[in-house]
């Protein structure tokens, strides 16, 4: 098993001594009161370092935390704290020295709380659990915060998503109407040069035809009605105009069914 | 026979006299009459989709007056406010032009009818003094059948017609609407009322020229 920082055999050792301890058949009562709370901080201790433990293992919980970001993986980071790595290792050892006594002492016939007692007394066992349990405590923080953070930014992230989605869709749909106005430009344009372009030809057929009925037909009669029309005097011809052969003749079905020109 | 007459009398029935024939003694102001007709129809019907074609016959000119050329015409006047041509008119020109060909009446009626067909609100073809198409050849004759067959091709084509009262132009517009052309009295006395300025002795009397005016147009009223 990887144990970078210790703390897996940390968590065995606390375990033999809490499994070695309990083995002690006298009333609980009778345990002196340093003995007492050695124990209570050796369980404590190794409950906490099981689920930091537990946690450091889950691969879906080093995902949600980026390393970066996180304070507790910073933190734990066997390249750079070597405080953790070093508590660990001197409460690894502390526990292990007092196992040892402990066996001694019980082989010794001495037996049950005055043992662990005894075994205590000189030693720096509860103070290497007690700081390891403090920094342990503190790591615990950590990953609270860390935790903090994470769902804030998890509850961020749709919003985040939904403002990207939004944008992204604002510029592309200007995008798309910004190429289809082009398009369209582009599109009128060409009809109205194909348009020019059939006028044009349209207009230069009809000057050829006009020209080829002209060579058929040479009389211009609108030099006679321009001559006829000026020898006329100003008001005659009023009488044939406004008469009902005339008028009923100017009034043909098509331009009375248009509605215009009501007779004068 | 007789269901085709019966026929023909509802058609004529239904539709509005669109032919008018006014014939008029000579000197009677036919002619200068046409001329205000087609400056009626060209002031009040300009903002119309309106065709307008003429001809002033002349008996001095018979060499441009054969029936296909009097068509012709009609034809480009008409033509004039119409582009694009119609493509019957394009294909005859097309096709005339490649064979070198002159048109036919029979082509120069269907060119009529697909340019005239163009105009939604009417067409109106005036034409003066029929009696000058020459006879020669039966080209009044032709022309005259030719213009009243415009008329039966399902398009209102309103046609007027002047004539001096010679019998083969009266009996050819039988049974359609006729309206004789005469001198008006009012129009003699306006015309010599306008005409005293030029006579400085007379316009110096007003009693002169009243007289004046009172005498010739009593003489020429129906002229």
């Amino acid at each position: 098993m990887v144990d970078p920082t210790g703390i897996v055999g940390v968590i065995e050792v606390a375990g033999q001594v809490l499994e070695y301890t309990s083995k002690f058949d006298s009333s609980w009562t009778d345990a002196k009161e340093e003995a007492k709370s050695f124990i209570f901080e050796v369980g404590a201790l190794r409950t906490t370092l099981l689920r930091v433990h537990n946690l450091l293992s889950d691969p879906k919980f080093a995902n949600a935390l980026e390393k970066d970001s996180s304070a507790l993986l910073s933190e734990l980071d066997p390249l750079h704290d070597t405080d953790t790595t070093v508590l660990l290792s001197i409460c690894k050892d502390e526990l292990q020295s007092l196992l040892t006594k402990l066996k001694k002492r019980t082989d010794g016939h001495r037996f049950g709380w005055e043992c662990l007692k005894a075994a205590l007394d000189g030693g720096k066992a509860c103070e290497a659990v007690e700081n390891l349990h403090r920094r342990y405590q503190a790591l615990n923080l950590l990953f609270w915060n860390d935790q903090l953070a994470l769902q804030t930014k998890v509850l961020q992230q749709p919003i985040g998503i939904r403002d990207d989605l939004h944008q992204n869709h604002g510029t592309q749909v200007r995008q798309l109407q910004s190429i289809e106005q082009r398009t369209n430009a582009v599109a009128s344009g060409v009809l109205s040069i194909i348009q020019k372009a059939h006028t044009a030809e349209a207009l230069q057929k009809h000057g050829e035809i006009l020209d080829w009925l002209s060579s058929l037909a040479s009389v211009d009669y609108s030099l006679q009605q321009a001559d006829f029309f000026r020898q006329r005097q100003e008001g005659t011809g009023q009488w044939f105009l406004e008469s009902p052969q005339f008028q009923e003749w100017y009034f043909p079905c098509s331009i009375l069914s248009h509605g215009c020109c009501s007779p004068s | 026979m007789a269901a085709a007459l019966q026929a023909n009398q509802v058609t004529r029935l239904s539709r509005k006299q669109v032919i008018l024939f006014c014939p008029g003694m000579p000197g009677s102001g036919k002619t200068i009459l046409v001329s205000i007709v087609i400056d009626y129809l060209q002031r009040n019907l300009g903002d119309r989709d309106v065709g307008i074609a003429y001809i002033y016959c002349d008996f001095r000119r018979i060499d441009d007056q054969t029936v296909e050329q009097l068509i012709a015409n009609l034809v480009k006047q008409l033509l004039r406010n119409k582009c694009p041509p119609p493509p019957a008119v394009m294909d005859a020109y097309s096709r005339h032009q490649k064979h070198r060909s002159l048109p036919s009446l029979g082509n120069l009626e269907e060119m009529f009818h697909a340019v005239a067909t163009l105009y939604k609100d009417a067409v109106f073809i005036i034409i003066d003094a029929l009696d000058e198409c020459q006879m020669s050849g039966n080209v009044r004759s032709k022309f005259i059948e030719t213009l009243l067959s415009l008329q039966s091709r399902g398009i209102d084509i309103n046609i007027l017609a002047t004539s001096r009262p010679v019998p083969d132009i009266v009996e050819a517009f039988d049974g359609h609407s006729c309206l004789e052309i005469a001198a008006q009295r009012d129009d003699i006395e306006r015309y010599l009322r306008n005409k005293m300025s030029e006579l400085p002795v007379v316009s110096k009397y007003p009693d002169l020229q009243h007289e004046i005016i009172s005498c010739i147009a009593s003489v020429a009223d129906g002229m």
